[in-house]
């Protein structure tokens, strides 16, 4: 079950985003992306490092339908679950730094390079959500207020992993430019 | 020492914890990406720790 699992969420994830990579790729959207990764970065690093809550990070409000999982068997609705948020483009995500990604795979600059680095970031990122899962389903469910405080750590955290990005993005703006 | 920390925070939700963590990330990641020439490896691999962070702490939002 747990590569069950993991499959329905990183198979369509990898798939989705390599879509995305090699269409990036191909785009002449190297420079732009990467100026807007150094701004994008130091930008909200700055909001989710100091706990602000507003302005949220740019994302989707969808969720999964309830009567596209009613009646549905427990392979079903792992493969649905798996299809519609493994990639995480569908349902919000809270954290800026998803966005960051996107960013991020249009900087690559050659096709197959936004190829490779955007399957691997769908892996990554259809692995963490189907592991977060199955971590739930194993453990006692948390109370709200502890939820929702390690939500808030969770989201200073993205915050200093965004400003590294920014930082590395700042310096290859330099060498870029410079 | 008198702690203005309230229950259920840590020493890493003080404001100058933060700055200070802020800080260093950004140094961090200046040096990494001025180390690297601008290479777009070091973005690379940001990226995938990053899909994984953000897909790992998706399930932690209320």
């Amino acid at each position: 079950m747990v590569s069950f699992v993991l499959a329905a969420y990183a198979v369509p994830a990898a798939a989705v985003w390599a879509g995305l990579g090699l269409v990036l790729g191909a785009l002449p959207v190297a420079t732009g992306a990467l100026v807007l990764a150094a701004g994008y970065g130091l930008g909200y690093g700055v909001i989710e490092a100091s706990g602000r809550a507003r302005p949220r990070a740019p994302g989707s409000s969808w969720q999964v339908p309830q009567h596209m999982l009613v009646g549905a068997g427990t392979g079903r609705r792992v493969l649905i679950w798996g299809l519609a948020l493994g990639p995480g483009f569908l349902t919000r995500n809270p954290y800026a730094g998803f966005g960051m990604t996107v960013i991020l795979v249009g900087c690559s600059g050659h096709p197959m390079a936004g190829l490779v680095v955007a399957a691997g970031a769908g892996v990554a990122h259809g692995t963490g959500r189907a592991l977060a899962l199955l971590r739930d389903a194993r453990a006692q469910a948390a109370e709200p207020f502890d939820l929702l405080l390690t939500s808030v750590r969770w989201r200073m955290l993205d915050g200093f992993a965004l400003l590294m990005v920014g930082g590395a993005a700042v310096a290859g703006c330099g060498f870029r430019f410079g | 020492m008198i702690s203005r920390l309230a229950i259920g925070t840590r020493a890493i939700d003080a404001p100058s914890a933060r700055l200070l963590l802020g800080v260093a990330a950004l140094l961090s990641g200046l040096a990494a990406g001025w180390l690297s020439a601008g290479s777009f490896g070091v973005l690379a691999a940001m990226t995938v720790l990053l899909a994984a962070g953000t897909g790992y702490g998706k399930a932690y939002s209320p």
